[in-house]
């Protein structure tokens, strides 16, 4: 049987604060200012989550022209009910990416 | 120049990231601009680095990329160095110095002036194949760490032609069965133990694990 492990505090951050702007998009550095994770604890988490379908990555198109495209984040419906399932301070109004 | 240490660090990190992480190294350097352009390079870079470290260590993909750097940067290259270096060694002495078996052609000894005279007709072969081996090992060091399975295999398939070969120049001037055991166990087990890691390392390459 599969061992479900509880999200760690670091991922606890990074969740609410991809939750807090509910379904929008993230970058790498703007989450890192937010949540106070470095990135040597942020990107991780990401390709972690990625993995397990709890948030979704993508290529978006620069807001200023000439900058190249950024990777960006946001939670997908999965990544709310994890929120849900493992975080009661985490509530409100939750974007479902996705859903 | 401020920024050149973060740059530098950050592009450590991106070189450690492997392959199939290519896309995350993408990401991670563009952040990275943007963290420079805030005076926060350095650290994200650090963070960076880290993260491509962690993953190389802890994963078998990874361990497969330090076996194989380390096989050629621990194991070919210094064999490539001690063969390089026994050739130019024995040219000096051949090309330069006075004939080193002057001496022994000099002895009223029947059989040391054999042994000058066999070495001086094995001598340009031994060397050539030195210089052949030292090349052939550096090669195959370049092309373990690339991955080219191919070309390492002619590489090696070419190494021990020349092992042969200068086994058979070092059984013909060697005048003990000893000296000659001595030298040639050593080439054997080094043709050997060189293909048997670099077959394990290719067929980890193909793995369905990786």
């Amino acid at each position: 049987m599969k061992r479900v492990r509880r999200p760690s505090k670091q991922m606890l951050t990074l969740l609410a604060a991809l939750a807090d702007r509910g379904g929008q998009w993230w970058h790498g550095y703007d989450l890192m200012k937010q949540t106070g994770l470095q990135s040597g604890t942020l990107y991780p988490l990401l390709m972690r989550m990625t993995e397990q379908g709890l948030i979704e990555a993508e290529w978006r198109a620069p807001e200023q022209p000439g900058r190249p495209p950024r990777h960006a984040y946001r939670l997908t419906a999965a990544g709310v009910a994890h929120i849900q399932a493992h975080a009661a301070p985490v509530d409100g109004d939750l974007g479902l990416a996705g859903a | 120049m401020r920024h050149a240490p973060a740059r530098i660090a950050m592009t450590l990190a991106m070189a450690l990231m492997r392959d199939h992480e290519r896309d995350w190294a993408q990401a991670m350097a563009i952040e990275f601009e943007q963290a420079e352009r805030e005076g926060q390079g350095l650290g994200f870079a650090l963070g960076c680095g880290t993260v491509a470290l962690r993953r190389l260590v802890t994963s078998f993909a990874g361990w497969h990329v330090v076996t194989r750097y380390g096989l050629a940067l621990v194991v070919l290259l210094p064999m490539a160095l001690f063969h390089l270096g026994c050739a130019v060694h024995g040219l000096r002495c051949w090309l330069f110095d006075s004939d080193p078996y002057l001496a022994m052609l000099a002895s009223g000894n029947a059989g040391q002036r054999t042994i000058a005279v066999a070495y001086r007709n094995w001598s340009p072969v031994i060397l050539a194949g030195l210089i052949a081996l030292g090349t052939l090992h550096i090669l195959i060091a370049w092309w373990i760490t690339a991955c080219e399975w191919r070309r390492v295999g002619l590489a090696m398939i070419a190494a021990i032609l020349v092992v042969a070969g200068l086994m058979l120049a070092i059984a013909a001037i060697h005048p003990t069965p000893w000296g000659m055991a001595l030298q040639g166990i050593a080439l054997l087990a080094e043709i050997l133990a060189v293909p048997i890691l670099t077959v394990w390392h290719r067929r980890q390459t193909h793995s369905p694990i990786r």
